[in-house]
Parts: structure tokens; C-alpha cells; sequence
């Protein structure tokens, strides 16, 4: 595996106030949410194009292996098993992209609403047990 | 002191001017009682609060406790109330008449009240004192400190609960808090003119270290030397005195405030266990609300991995792919895909046999070319197959940690809101915020009990200096004397010297000689009179009071044990009276002291025999009996015995005139048997 560490990532940047305030109340960081919106995504088989609406949000040297060997495994499902799936860490980054965007979707229809005070904006007076409640959300989700 | 006349007006029950004459033993044939007879609730208390505000002008009494001025009404509230409509204040007053050494004293203290909204506001008025002299003359007082003080001679506001008091209270001067205790001692000392003795030691040391300044100033050498010294030592001894004086005083202080913290806390002391528990509680819930918080934060860095269990199906599928290829020796290739490239367009095998498009070997190389992937992909797939291998073997242990979190959390949850509640049940049980200071108050008292200890040690240090001090003030005095001896030293100043330190040290020997002598004369006059009040059956329990250094009492059993926290409330009243026909006694030098015994509900703690005692000998030795009695401890029974002894003057009625109004009917003795109710005794 490559795990190129110098692709920047892109999020869609109406999603910025989302994983910055993600960041500091649910996850670890910001590859992690990243990580959990690809998974997301994937298991529900939905991509989204960022379009023109992409925003550097994160470099993928903080991406860890494990992270980067789930990419090219969901990659090589997606492609039945072609090794050239993950011939590119661009591309697969690139995919993975359209992954969390949808990803991030769900999350917040399934989850997050209730979370969001106006907009997409975390309200932080409900958002103490956010991690536990994010938690058991990914739990419900097996 | 011997009161004459009471005079009220619209003051507490009492509508209009109303007034009372009091029995006297300058009275025909020495009749010293009054007995003012009413029901709860008619005005007994009303009369000895009216007495009590005109001397002192003191609103509330002793037994008012918990009471605030601006909560007790002086004013006649009915009275009040209709001269509201008018718009007019309303005034009260009480007027006493007394007499005090051949000297005749009225004395008016006034008020006025008025209505605003429901709210009853009572101001006080000016205070007419006038004195009339043994010769005649009369003169007029208005300073209030003056009028004080003149009261304060008469009777010192100290021991006036000594002749002024409540029956069922009076006991409490056998339960004297510290502070009482040493204003009791001040007051007593006053009575029995103790302080003049401690005035003329204060006088005569004063005296003695003016002239051995002098005498300092005035002599040579050694002996101008050894008079120097011994004022510093004098000057020493002062400083000492005063830094034993200030710690005790400390010590005093802070004996109070621990004793005021102990009384705090033994109201709160059905709560003392509960504030234990919810100390207790808190900090559990603390632990449990920092453990909730770990938990949370320890979840934040697990959403990553917790992720992971999303895509098992895919790592499970990917890796098992990989897995076969890898067994199936397709990764890594058996041979290098370039390999296969370069025998394909070469047209021939590394053998050199020629190897045609179309054959059935050039189709195997094709598909076998197909199976094969790049180096790079290969290796991917292999770092890729080994994270994977890596992730599945973590499997059990990703979402078990996952689920052991929950768990955690959701029990920590679980007992922080069990926990919050029982706090809460406890506050509930725990009250007011006044009380919940408890714990405050604990702290409060440890950190006294530590200064107490400090303090005491500062005090017995002193006092080892002090003695130090004594013995070389006395060695030089002696070396004082031997030089003046040698040196033939005989002026007036040092004989006037001399002659102040002697008188000094025969004050204090008899100051010292007086008291001890005073509190046994007190203790023997006290038992004399406990021996004849008490009722057989306690005569044969209790052995004799003992009257302490600081004047408060202690009573010792027939094995000469205190015994003081065992006797009945009827005991101490019986103990507590008997101390104070003492103290008369004493006072008044073996005469009858010229002082009423004024007694609210005398005798309600009182068994008919102890009743029967009192009413036969209180009259004896004392100027003045008055009494404040309820139907239910003044009856005919009682009547008879008081008629037997012939001392009862006076006889007074409050009667109810409507609601809120009672008014004082003057009844002739022998009426007694008429209007009073039967005794249960009796029947």
C-alpha cells in the first residue's frame, strides 16, 4: 500500500462547521469522522459527487493503515476484486470522497438532526454525550 | 428595692389605665403577698414584661426566645385597632413606683403605637425618672444613662432575674451558660459589695507604683539600682498580667463560641447523620460524574476503530478473496508479468521453442498473463491482506470494547441518577439552608478546640513567667530591705511606700479571704432553706448545694456526688430559690434584704408539698412575695395555706373584658375561697 500521505481531503465545505465541531465533541479526529462517513457511504451504496463544493479539510498522512487498508477493500469489492482499484491513492481518496459525502448524509438524517441547533451547526448544550450517542449510533448500525 | 405601684396604660392586654398596689411588709401587720390570679392568656406575663420594660426597657423576657422586637407588641392591639379609623396614634405607658434606702422612685417609661396596613409600628416615647430624697427634695432625671445607672444601683440588671423571674424558668440559672455565669458573678459581687474590696486593690497598686517611681528618682547607687528593677518587674508583672488577662478573655471567648456551636449543633443533630450521608453521597457522585466523564472521553477516540465494524462484511470478503489468490500461488505471481509479456511478443519460450498466436500454449500464456497483476499491485494487495488479517483478528476485541463502553457508562448513568436522587430525598430531610451549614460548623468548632489548646498553652507559659517574675520581685525585695537597713534608709517617701505595698497585700489576703468565706456563707444559707423547702422524698436523695468560684450552683447527692444534671425541673426551681433567699440573706447582712420576689407561674413545676414549703417560709425571708398565678397551680388548697400565715395582702383578678382586653379587679383576701377552684388534691 502506498498511503500517500500528501493528498489533501476534501469534505464538502458546507459540511466545515459539521467536522469542526465533530471534532471537538464526538471524534478523535477529523480522518476518523472521514473514516466513519466513507463506511457509511459504502455500506449503503451511496456516492456523492463533491462537485465544485469541495474543501481541503484534511491531509491523508493522518489517514492510519487500517483506515487506508478498509479504502482499498471497499475498493476492491466495489471494482470485483481488480487489483487496479487500487493501483491510485488519488482515486481511491477521490472515491472515498464521494463516499463520506453521501455518508455524511445519512449520518445527519439518521443522527445528527437531533444534534444541530440551526443549519448545520452543533448545539453544543446537547452535544455532552455526543460521543457515547455516536457510539451506539455506529452500534445500531451492525 | 420595694415596689409600690404599677401603673398601666393601653400597654399589651391591658385597656385604659389600669393599676395595681402591691402588698409590702410597711403594710399593717407586715402582709408582704400580692397575688395576681388570672387564666393563661389573661396578662400574668403581660405585668411582669410591663415591669421589666419600665426598669430595663427591655421588650422581650428570657422566655421569649426566638422572638424578635419588631415581632412582639407592646401596644393594646384592640385599642389600636380603633384608633385607626381616627387616624390617631395611640399611646401606652408604664409607670412603677418603688422604693430603695428611705428614698421613694417613679419612674414612666412610654410608647406609641400605630397602625400602617396590617403592620402594627411601635415607637418608643421619652422616660420620666424622679427621685424623692430621704430629706423631702425631689429631683427629676432625663439623661437615659443616668437613669441607668440609678437603676442599675437599685437593682443591677445582672441578678434582676435573681428576684424578678419566671417559676418555670428560674431553673435555668442552674443551666447558665458561661457568659451568663460571669455576668451572674459581676452581678452578685455588686450585690454584695465584693467590688468595692476589688476597687480599693486596684486603688492602693496604683499608689504603691506612683510612689516607687518616685523613690526611683530619688535614690543612688545600688539601692536607686534595686528600686529601678523592681519597677520594671512592677511594669513587667503589669504586661503579664494583662497578656494572661487577654488570653483568658480569648479563651473565654472562644469558649462561648465553641459553646454556642455545640448548642447549633445539638438542635441539628437529628440531622447530623443525614449531612454525613449526603457528604458521603456528594463525593460518590463525584466519582461517578469523573468516571462518566473518562468514559466519554475514552469513546471519543474509539468512533475510529468502532467504525471499522461497519465494513467487517467487506474486510471479511476482501481478505478471503485475497486469501484464495494467495493460496492459489496467483499472488504473487509465479512468474513476472513482463516475463510473459516479453515470451508473447517474442513469439517464443525461454526454451526457444516457438510459440504461435492461435496455439493451444500461446491461449494458456494469454490467460495466464490475464491472472497475473502488477508487482506494485500485488504488494499492495499483500500489505493490504495483512491490515486486513490484522483488523480481523481485533474483531472480538473492537466491538467488544464498544459494548463493555456502553455498558460502563450506561451502569455510571445508572448510579449517578440514583444517586442524584438520594441527594435530593436527602435535602428534603435535611431542610433549610440555615442548617445545612452543619458541616460548616463542625470544621468551625475542630479549629476552635485546636485555638482553645494554643491558647491555654500560651496561658500556663505566661503564668510560669509570672511566677518567675514573683520570685525575683520577692528576692529583691528583700535585698531592698536589707539595704535599707545597711544604709539607715528611713525617709517619709519610702515608709509611704512601704506602708502602700502592705495595705495592697492586705487587701488582696482579705479580698481573697472574704470571697472563699462569702461562697460558703452563701452555700450554709442556701442549704439551710433547700433543707426546709424540699419534700421528704428529696431530702433523703440530695445531700447539699455547693456554690462554685465563678457563683454558679452544683447540687451533690447523698454520697456527695454532683449531681446537678439529675434533679427535676421542680428541684431546681426549689434549688435555685433557696440560693437566691441566700444571697439575700447575705446581702442584707442576716436581715431581710429589701427586695421582691417577684414569681411568675410560681409553682407550676411545683409538688403540692414543695408548694406547701414555699408558701409557708418564702414570706419570712423575703421583703416582698408577689405572684403571677394560673388556676391551675393557685387554688384553694394553696389560698388556705397562704391565708394561714397571714402575710397576704393583696389580691388581684384579671378578667377578661372581650377579645384581646383584660382588666385588673382588686378582690378582698377572703373572697379567695370563692372565686378559686378546688384543688385536684382535694378532691
Amino acid at each position: 500500500m502506498n498511503m500517500s500521505g500528501d493528498i489533501r481531503v476534501k469534505t464538502d465545505r458546507k459540511y466545515r462547521n459539521l467536522y469542526n465541531d465533530l471534532k471537538n465533541f464526538a471524534v478523535g479526529d477529523m480522518h476518523e469522522l472521514f473514516f466513519l462517513c466513507s463506511c457509511l457511504g459504502f455500506r449503503a451504496k451511496k456516492k456523492k459527487n463533491l462537485g465544485g463544493n469541495g474543501e481541503d479539510r484534511f491531509w491523508s498522512r493522518t489517514i492510519t493503515p487500517e483506515e487506508y487498508a478498509c479504502y482499498y477493500a471497499m475498493m476492491l469489492e466495489e471494482s470485483n476484486m481488480d487489483l487496479s482499484a487500487i493501483k491510485d491513492d488519488t482515486t481511491i481518496i477521490s472515491e472515498m470522497e464521494k463516499y463520506a459525502n453521501a455518508g455524511m448524509e445519512i449520518l445527519l438524517d439518521d443522527f445528527l438532526s437531533e444534534y444541530c441547533s440551526s443549519g448545520l451547526k452543533l448545539d453544543s448544550s446537547i452535544s455532552k454525550e455526543l460521543p457515547k450517542a455516536l457510539l451506539h449510533f455506529i452500534y445500531e448500525q451492525l | 428595692m420595694i415596689l409600690d405601684e404599677l401603673v398601666m396604660k393601653n400597654f399589651r392586654q391591658f385597656r385604659g389605665v389600669q393599676r395595681i398596689i402591691f402588698a409590702s411588709e410597711a403594710d399593717e401587720g407586715g402582709k408582704n403577698v400580692t397575688i395576681i390570679f388570672g387564666e393563661n392568656g389573661r396578662g400574668k406575663t403581660g405585668i411582669f414584661r410591663a415591669i421589666m420594660f419600665c426598669l430595663y426597657g427591655e421588650r422581650c423576657l428570657s422566655q421569649d426566645e426566638g422572638v424578635t422586637h419588631k415581632e412582639l407588641y407592646l401596644v393594646n392591639s384592640p385599642v389600636l385597632q380603633e384608633a385607626t379609623s381616627d387616624g390617631e396614634p395611640v399611646e401606652s405607658y408604664v409607670e412603677l413606683h418603688f422604693r430603695h434606702k428611705n428614698e421613694r422612685y417613679s419612674l414612666k417609661r412610654s410608647l406609641q403605637g400605630i397602625l400602617d396596613g396590617d403592620e402594627q409600628l411601635e415607637q418608643l416615647g421619652p422616660v420620666v425618672f424622679s427621685r424623692i430624697q430621704s430629706d423631702g427634695n425631689t429631683k427629676n432625671y432625663n439623661d437615659p444613662d443616668e437613669i441607668k445607672r440609678i437603676i442599675n444601683d437599685v437593682l443591677d440588671r445582672n441578678v434582676k432575674e435573681y428576684f424578678l423571674f419566671d417559676g418555670e424558668k428560674i431553673q435555668r440559672l442552674t443551666l447558665s451558660s458561661v457568659e451568663q455565669k460571669r455576668e451572674i458573678a459581676k452581678g452578685i459581687k455588686n450585690l454584695l459589695n465584693i467590688d468595692a474590696l476589688e476597687k480599693a486593690i486596684k486603688a492602693t497598686q496604683k499608689l504603691k507604683k506612683t510612689l516607687n517611681t518616685e523613690l526611683g528618682k530619688r535614690a543612688t547607687d545600688e539601692y536607686k539600682r534595686v528600686i529601678f528593677q523592681l519597677n520594671e518587674l512592677d511594669e513587667s508583672r503589669d504586661i503579664l498580667e494583662d497578656q494572661i488577662r487577654q488570653t483568658e478573655e480569648e479563651q473565654y471567648h472562644a469558649d462561648v463560641e465553641k459553646k454556642q456551636i455545640d448548642k447549633k449543633l445539638e438542635e441539628c443533630k437529628e440531622i447530623l447523620h443525614l449531612l454525613k450521608e449526603r457528604t458521603g453521597t456528594e463525593e460518590k457522585l463525584k466519582y461517578e460524574e469523573e468516571q462518566a466523564k473518562n468514559l466519554l472521553a475514552e469513546m471519543k477516540t474509539r468512533t475510529g476503530k468502532a467504525s471499522l465494524m461497519l465494513v467487517f462484511k467487506t474486510i471479511d470478503h476482501v481478505f478471503g478473496s485475497i486469501d484464495k489468490k494467495k493460496q492459489k500461488g496467483e499472488i504473487p505471481s509465479e512468474i513476472r508479468k513482463d516475463l510473459i509479456e516479453k515470451i508473447l511478443t517474442e513469439k517464443r519460450c525461454i526454451c526457444s521453442r516457438e510459440i504461435l498466436p492461435g496455439t493451444e500454449s500461446f491461449n494458456q500464456i494469454i490467460l495466464w498473463k490475464n491472472k497475473s497483476a502488477d508487482t506494485d499491485l500485488e504488494s499492495a494487495a499483500l500489505d493490504m491482506w495483512r491490515y486486513l488479517s490484522g483488523i480481523r483478528n481485533h474483531r472480538d476485541d473492537i466491538s467488544g470494547t464498544v459494548e463493555t463502553l456502553l455498558l460502563k457508562y450506561a451502569n455510571c448513568k445508572n448510579e449517578i441518577e440514583k444517586l442524584r436522587s438520594k441527594i435530593e430525598n436527602l435535602n428534603n430531610q435535611i431542610g433549610t439552608s440555615e442548617r445545612k451549614d452543619t458541616a460548616d460548623l463542625e470544621k468551625h468548632r475542630e479549629n476552635i478546640e485546636e485555638k482553645l489548646i494554643k491558647l491555654e498553652a500560651k496561658r500556663i507559659n505566661l503564668k510560669a513567667d509570672l511566677d518567675i517574675l514573683e520570685s525575683d520581685y520577692e528576692r529583691l525585695s528583700e535585698q531592698r530591705k536589707v539595704l535599707e537597713k545597711e544604709e539607715n534608709i528611713k525617709n517619709e517617701l519610702v515608709q509611704r511606700a512601704h506602708l502602700a505595698e502592705d495595705t495592697c497585700n492586705a487587701l488582696q489576703a482579705v479580698y481573697d479571704e472574704f470571697t472563699d468565706e462569702i461562697k460558703l456563707k452563701i452555700a450554709d444559707e442556701a442549704n439551710k432553706y433547700f433543707v426546709q423547702l424540699l419534700d421528704k422524698e428529696s431530702r433523703e436523695t440530695l445531700r447539699s448545694i455547693l456554690v462554685k468560684d465563678d457563683y454558679s450552683l452544683q447540687i451533690l447527692d447523698r454520697w456527695g456526688k454532683p449531681f446537678l444534671a439529675n434533679i427535676s425541673a421542680g428541684q431546681r426551681q426549689i434549688m435555685s430559690i433557696s440560693f437566691i433567699a441566700a444571697l439575700a440573706n447575705i446581702a442584707a447582712s442576716g436581715k431581710i434584704l429589701e427586695m421582691p420576689l417577684f414569681m411568675d407561674t410560681p409553682f407550676s413545676r411545683l409538688s403540692f408539698e414543695h408548694r406547701k414549703n414555699l408558701i409557708e417560709m418564702v414570706p419570712g425571708f423575703c421583703a416582698q412575695w408577689i405572684l403571677l398565678a394560673t388556676d391551675t397551680e393557685f387554688r384553694k388548697q394553696e389560698a388556705a395555706l397562704l391565708r394561714k400565715n397571714n402575710r397576704w395582702g393583696k389580691f388581684y383578678l384579671l378578667q377578661s373584658d372581650g377579645p384581646g382586653i383584660t382588666i385588673i379587679k382588686e378582690r378582698v383576701v377572703a373572697d379567695s375561697q370563692y372565686i378559686l377552684s378546688d384543688s385536684v388534691e382535694e378532691s
